[in-house]
This record gives C-alpha cells, sequence and structure tokens, in this order.
C-alpha cells in the first residue's frame, strides 16, 4: 500500500480527529531531509475523539500490521486500552500513539507543537526541540539513526 | 551527541558536511521549501520508488541489464 500522506491527513482533518504529527513525518515538515514510510500521530484520548478516530480509521480500511496476516481491526476498546497501534491503511501505514518518548501525552506536548499549512490543511506538528528530545528518551536504533539530522536541522533553523 | 557539539567540514564549493557526516547542504536546501514542498518531495520520492519497484517506470540512463 503506497503511502499518500496528505490523503490521510485530509481523512483525518475531515473527521476532525485531535491529534499531532510526530515521528519522520513530522521532522520533514519542520525541515529535516529524512525518508519516511508511515504517518504517526498522537491523538487526544478523550472518548469523543477517539470516536472519531474510530470512523476515520474505519473509513479508511484500517487494520493492524499482524505478523501472521490476520485482519485485525482497531476496536474502541483497543483504542482505549493500548499505547501504540501499528495499522495498514487504504492510504499507506498509520501509527496511531496515546503517549510518545517517556510517556508524554497529547497534553503534554500540544503546547509544544507549530500549526502548520500543507496543501489546503492546517495540521498541528511536534516541534523539532520536542520531537528530538521524544527519540532521545525512545533510544531505539531506528531513533539514533535520525538524530544527528534532527539536531543539525536545529541547529541551522536556530541560526538563520 | 550534544547539539552545539558537531562541527561543520568545508569541502568542494559551497557543499560542507557535519563532522559526523550529515549534509549540511541538503537540510539547506531543504529549508528553503515550505511545509507543503516538503512533504510532497518526501511523497515524489516515494512514488518513484514504489514506481520503480513495481516496473510502472524504468531507470534512466545507464545500461540495460544483460
Amino acid at each position: 500500500m503506497r503511502p499518500r500522506y496528505l490523503e490521510l491527513l485530509a481523512e483525518l482533518a475531515s473527521h476532525r480527529v485531535s491529534h499531532i504529527i510526530v515521528g519522520g513525518v513530522a521532522a520533514i515538515l519542520e525541515g529535516a531531509p529524512i525518508t519516511t514510510l508511515d504517518l504517526d500521530i498522537l491523538v487526544e484520548t478523550t472518548s469523543g475523539n477517539l470516536d472519531q478516530l474510530g470512523a476515520c480509521l474505519k473509513k479508511v480500511d484500517a487494520r493492524y500490521r499482524d505478523p501472521a496476516g490476520r485482519i485485525l481491526r482497531p476496536t474502541p476498546r483497543r483504542l482505549e486500552t493500548l499505547r501504540l497501534h501499528r495499522l495498514l491503511t487504504a492510504l499507506g501505514p498509520l501509527d496511531v500513539l496515546t503517549e510518545v518518548g517517556s510517556g508524554s501525552r497529547y497534553d503534554d506536548l500540544v503546547t509544544h507543537t507549530h500549526s502548520r499549512e500543507v496543501g489546503d490543511l492546517e495540521v498541528r506538528v511536534l516541534n523539532l526541540e520536542k520531537l528530538i528530545e521524544t527519540k532521545k528518551q525512545a533510544d531505539r536504533d531506528k531513533d539514533r539513526a535520525v538524530l544527528p539530522i534532527l539536531i543539525q536541522t536545529l541547529e541551522m533553523k536556530n541560526q538563520a | 551527541m550534544g547539539i552545539s557539539t558537531a562541527k561543520s567540514v568545508a569541502t568542494e564549493g559551497s557543499a560542507s558536511f557535519a563532522a559526523d557526516g550529515v549534509d549540511l547542504s541538503l537540510i539547506r536546501w531543504f529549508l528553503t521549501l515550505t511545509p507543503t514542498e516538503r512533504l510532497a518531495a518526501a511523497q515524489d520520492m516515494i512514488d518513484t520508488v514504489w514506481a520503480l519497484r513495481n516496473g510502472e517506470m524504468k531507470p534512466s540512463g545507464g545500461r540495460e541489464p544483460r
């Protein structure tokens, strides 16, 4: 399934899902020249927002990226209880998170975001400082691999 | 890795790399783009790789494989 970032973001917007773009796409929008295949979003976990998210995920035919090949759908109960949902949708891979780094949630990070115009959409993006912080906290190989580029990008933005 | 510890290395022309190998010229270019253009660049890259992988596009240049 080829990722189609803008169309996936448009679906989230049309369903009024409160979310922050985090991960690789956030880095790209903030100016870091990296590549990624999935869209990572941190969602607000109010019941109303999870309902909106559930409707959106149904519309884009979301199911879990299950190594055994089973068709598992993100039910309301799963959305409430799990911290990370690695999904495949008709518009590409989508990771839905309720926490990032060492347990930061939507309310903790919403003040560390920028509103960015992307096409006709206005999206909320985690700023580079916090993105670097969460990647350092996560400390996985894939996080460590992009950290030098994120750090240099932040440094060059600050110098501009 | 400290934010302000990386030193840049000047190379030929205006291109330069950080001591850790990060291509500063690429970052400099990417920062001139709008967020819409940055996302479009990432999308173009994915579309191109996808098309090449699925045989929808032939690589340009070079010899045909025997």
